[in-house]
């Protein structure tokens, strides 16, 4: 079976293609193509994305990144099994064109559409390239959009152990990168320049909340960082950008590494994984790795193109609900503030 | 010659599907968002109820606004992929055009009104003593006091050339009070019945544009947004502005074009 994915809940228009052997496996599915049109550039004008901005540029990319994505895949219309789109959670006006299209595009050629839960798909995303990558596992899911802890029993079977109750992780780097006067996207900028830097020239404080809690707050951080920049400019002190982002990426990183390997220990699993564009910080790879390893913990994540919004994760769980027999109907709302359950 | 039509552009919207220029099956509701979302799953069951399929569709017409930003977009996006995946031709309308379309052969003035942004309208003036509407003023977006000052400055009821202006549209409705008070008897705010557009108009008049061989690709086919880039630019930042005073991300504001 052949599964097209559409992703437009946010700043990037993707499709891809996914084959699959029809088992309940990640070593039954093979990726075909994976097409993204990113906006990046455009909202790097304004230092976010823009949702107005998007949405328009979702419209005008849709078709072009399907014929594409089809292509690249050496597959046409009439080999597509069925077809899963993003529904939620993210901008609503952004989902609504991927989810229209996909919709569109199930009715014209006469086969099932399945609605994909966002988060899910980064989750998803880890079964792409790890074959042999099966639930029970904890998986860090960390994004301009989110950052969630979730425990996976097992396909579609999700606990949400923690979220945050602020900002989302992607979005500290975001605002903390704007602060130091690096460039937008934050999370990629931040991860480059602490290379340079000093990870201990400035404790920053670590939001780790009540004991036993799995919820993020990085508002506290994001604001430290600021405040440490403000003081230091008052003071005529020439501040070290690559220190400071350094001393911020390691406060974000602590917290996110130390509660990630708790739930692990907590649900008894041999196996973390990380998704989601923060997934792609280098940081945070190799000090969850290394945590993991003295706990005999193994550590997977994506490639850093399945870590992005994309839509091979998309198509990646449509291929499972499918195989489960789960498919949606056409009157599937989008929903921008939709959980996980 | 077998056509789909499809208006999510303003307050009301829905689907059609036209044979031969026939309207044969309409399903048209005042909508919210989610109306415009589930319109493929109603245009699913009018396939079945006609015992058409998907493939027999030879044509799609949409509503391309102005209106609602993310309603148009709903519509369009999947009259593209419809055009993409059955390999028909689009035949675009605008969304004004449609809705002055609901009167024909009549000695009166037609002058939709959709309501815009802040205390914008979008309008244009047709004569409809005649099949399809003629402008007589061009597309634009004003305030509702600039367009009874254009309309008046115009002269055309004064010269009794025509009878009568018909006021349709959302803002027909909005603005009634001060229509009526500052054109007086000459104004007629239209019944419920004309004052949206309808997807079978839409149909029908798409259906046209395809048959004179005015079709649009689906790659090129956008939303007619008639918005100022500049004002465009604006509002981003204010809305960035907005997200960065802690706004969740994923809730629009209002989106009215
Ligand atoms: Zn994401």
């Amino acid at each position: 079976m052949i599964i097209l994915g559409i992703e437009s809940s946010c700043d990037e228009t993707a499709v891809a293609v996914l084959e699959g052997t029809g088992d309940l496996s990640p070593a039954a599915i093979k990726l075909r193509s994976n097409v993204i049109a990113s906006q990046i550039a455009l909202h790097r004008e304004f230092g976010g994305v823009v949702p107005e901005v998007a949405s328009r540029c979702h419209v005008e990319a849709i078709i072009p990144v399907i014929d594409k994505a089809l292509g690249e895949a050496g597959v046409s219309l009439q080999d597509i099994t069925a077809v899963a789109a993003t529904h939620g959670p993210g901008l609503v006006g952004a989902v609504l064109v991927g989810l229209s299209a996909a919709k569109a595009l199930a009715l014209a050629c006469g086969i099932p559409f399945i609605g994909v839960n966002h988060i899910e798909a980064h989750i998803y995303a880890n079964f792409i390239e790890h074959s042999d990558l099966a639930p029970p596992f904890v998986c860090l899911v960390v994004s301009g959009g989110h950052s969630d802890l979730v425990y996976l029993a097992d396909y579609g079977d999700y606990e949400v152990m923690g979220m945050t109750r602020d900002d989302a992780a992607g979005e500290a780097f975001d605002k903390v990168a704007r602060t130091l006067g690096l460039s937008y996207p934050g999370g990629p900028a931040i991860d480059r320049v602490s290379r340079e830097g000093d990870f201990e020239a400035v404790h920053f404080p670590r939001a780790f909340l009540e004991e036993g809690s799995y919820d993020f707050s990085f508002s506290g951080l994001k604001t430290a960082v600021v405040n440490h920049v403000r003081k230091a400019q008052d003071a005529g002190r020439e501040v070290f950008v690559p220190d400071i982002a350094a001393s911020f990426q390691e406060a974000v990183v602590d917290v996110l590494a130390e509660k990630t390997l708790r739930a692990a220990s907590e649900k008894d699993v041999a196996t973390v994984a990380l998704a989601g564009g923060v997934a792609a910080n280098s940081r945070l790879r190799q000090e969850l790795s290394g945590r993991a390893q003295r706990k005999g913990i193994e550590v997977v994540y994506p490639s850093p193109i399945l870590c992005t919004d994309n839509a091979a994760m998309v198509a990646c769980v449509g291929y499972f609900q499918l195989v489960s027999g789960r498919t949606s109907s056409l009157d599937l709302p989008a929903v921008p503030n939709l959980h996980l359950e | 010659m077998r056509v789909v039509g499809i208006d999510t552009s303003t307050f009301t919207g829905g689907v059609a599907l036209i044979s031969g220029g026939r309207i044969e099956s309409e399903y048209c509701a005042h909508v919210t968002r989610k109306n415009s979302e589930s319109l493929m799953g109603v245009l699913d069951n009018m396939l079945r109820d006609l015992r058409w399929d998907a493939k027999d569709l030879q044509g799609v017409a949409v509503a391309i606004g102005p209106g609602s930003f993310t309603g148009t977009r709903i519509g369009v996006t999947m009259a593209k992929v419809l055009s993409y995946c059955l390999d028909i031709p689009i035949g675009q309308v605008v969304t004004l055009d449609a809705i002055a379309a609901n009167v024909a052969h009549t000695n009166s003035l037609v002058c939709p009104v959709i309501c815009a942004r802040r205390d914008l309208v979008y309008t244009a003036v047709y004569r409809v003593d005649r099949p399809e509407p003629e402008k007589v003023t061009d597309y634009d977006v004003r305030r509702i006091g600039e367009v009874i000052d254009s309309i008046k400055d115009h002269g055309y009821l004064e010269n009794q050339e025509y009878d009568k202006i018909l006021f349709l549209g959302d803002g027909a409705i909005k603005h009634k009070e001060i229509i009526e008070e500052r054109l007086g008897r000459h104004a007629v705010i239209g019944p419920p019945w004309y004052l949206g557009p309808r997807p079978g108009v839409v149909a029908v008049m798409g259906q046209g544009k395809i048959a004179a061989g005015n079709v649009v690709d689906a790659r090129d086919l956008v939303p007619f947004y008639m918005g100022k880039s500049s004002a465009e630019k604006v509002q981003a930042q204010r809305r960035l502005e907005e997200r960065a005073l802690g706004n969740e991300c994923g809730n629009q504001p209002d989106d009215k074009g």
